[in-house]
């Protein structure tokens, strides 16, 4: 920058301020005191700003140790619900594959209980049957006796 | 400030562990907590979504590929929340209507900023500074305001600044050069009418 310019302009002020400037403004400030004053009142606005704003939001180390642990404590909370997340599909998956294998084996062979209460019923029934024959021939033992006896009498008629 | 970057680029763990991460919060929860308060002025919003800033960070831990710093990166997060925030902030006027930024906010501002740790002379320019700056601060369009605050409340550099917000680093000089041309402007209005 030209020194024998009078003073800095808008651009090399705001350059300034933002401490993106060349050499040469640096030199025009030390040797113009109008344009130093003014840097000086310029950075000290800004530096006031920014004590503002850090004393605003200063907290005690309460606030922050709560803060942390909250974020922690929601962090992992999340984690969990993240794997479990992740982990519900390979569960459903192997409930699907033990369901897989399991149903045609029961499709095969019918449950035990229903088998058991089945042969049950057939050997009632077969009991009941057994002693039916076996009573009935005896019951008809007199029927029997009768026809004999009557065959007998045919034939004797028949001599 | 010296930025600090706690898990070097390259070598972080994919899997974050809890004392990893909490030390992640340690270190950087009051920068990002003062950004936010800073950009928003309202001390809960800025609490809760510093909160949400190291969640999100947390849940997307992965897809940090450590190009930028981690600050750089929360502070991308933390700028990204603070504009959803005021967007749904201007939905919700009737907030705006019990609580308006105004003169008020910026004047409960400078009277927390005077503490008795600080001198009255100290204390009384504290807090002219900070009517004038938060004022035209508050006005400035949501990109200006942000670059401001992250460059003289964070002194973060225009390199940080262009990686958190996502833009060139020649877009981040013109949007700071305004923000800075409407402070002096207003600074130089305020000079005067004393």
């Amino acid at each position: 920058m030209d020194k024998t310019l009078e003073h800095l302009n808008d651009d090399q002020w705001q350059a300034w301020l933002a401490k993106d400037f060349e050499d040469a403004t640096d030199a025009h400030l030390s040797s113009c005191a109008e344009c130093r004053q003014e840097g000086v009142r310029l950075r000290s606005l800004l530096a006031g700003f920014q004590n503002v704003v850090q004393d605003e939001a200063a907290r005690e180390e309460a606030f922050w140790t709560r803060q942390r642990a909250s974020i922690v404590e929601r962090a992992m909370q999340k984690r969990t619900a993240i794997n479990f997340a992740k982990a519900l599909p390979f569960v459903a998956a192997l409930a699907l594959l033990v369901f897989a294998v399991e149903l045609p084996k029961q499709s095969v062979n019918p449950p035990q209980t229903t088998q058991s209460n089945d042969d049950k019923d057939e050997a009632l029934l077969r009991q009941i049957q057994g002693d039916a024959y076996r009573e009935v021939p005896s019951a008809l033992a007199p029927a029997g006796l009768v026809t004999e006896e009557r065959e007998r009498a045919i034939k004797f008629k028949k001599k | 400030m010296q930025l600090s970057v706690p898990i070097a680029a390259g070598a972080k763990e994919k899997s974050l562990e809890t004392a990893d991460f909490e030390s992640v919060v340690r270190e950087h929860q009051r920068r990002i907590y003062r950004f936010l308060f800073a950009t928003l002025r309202d001390s809960d919003a800025a609490s809760t979504l510093t909160q949400e800033c190291f969640l999100r960070a947390f849940k997307n831990w992965n897809s940090f590929r450590g190009d930028s710093s981690t600050v750089t990166w929360l502070t991308k997060i933390a700028v990204n929340l603070a504009r959803d925030h005021r967007r749904d902030r201007k939905l919700t006027f009737w907030r705006q209507l019990f609580r308006p930024e105004s003169e008020e906010d910026v004047a409960t501002v400078a009277e927390a900023a005077v503490e008795p740790r600080a001198n009255p002379e100290r204390a009384v320019i504290a807090k002219d500074q900070a009517s004038v700056v938060w004022d035209v601060v508050n006005e400035l369009p949501t990109q200006q305001r942000e670059i401001f605050i992250l460059r003289f409340a964070e002194e973060m550099s225009i390199a940080e600044i262009a990686e958190a917000m996502s833009l060139q680093e020649g877009t981040v000089k013109t949007h700071l050069f305004r923000a800075l041309a409407s402070v002096r402007k207003m600074a130089a209005l305020e000079s005067k009418s004393r």
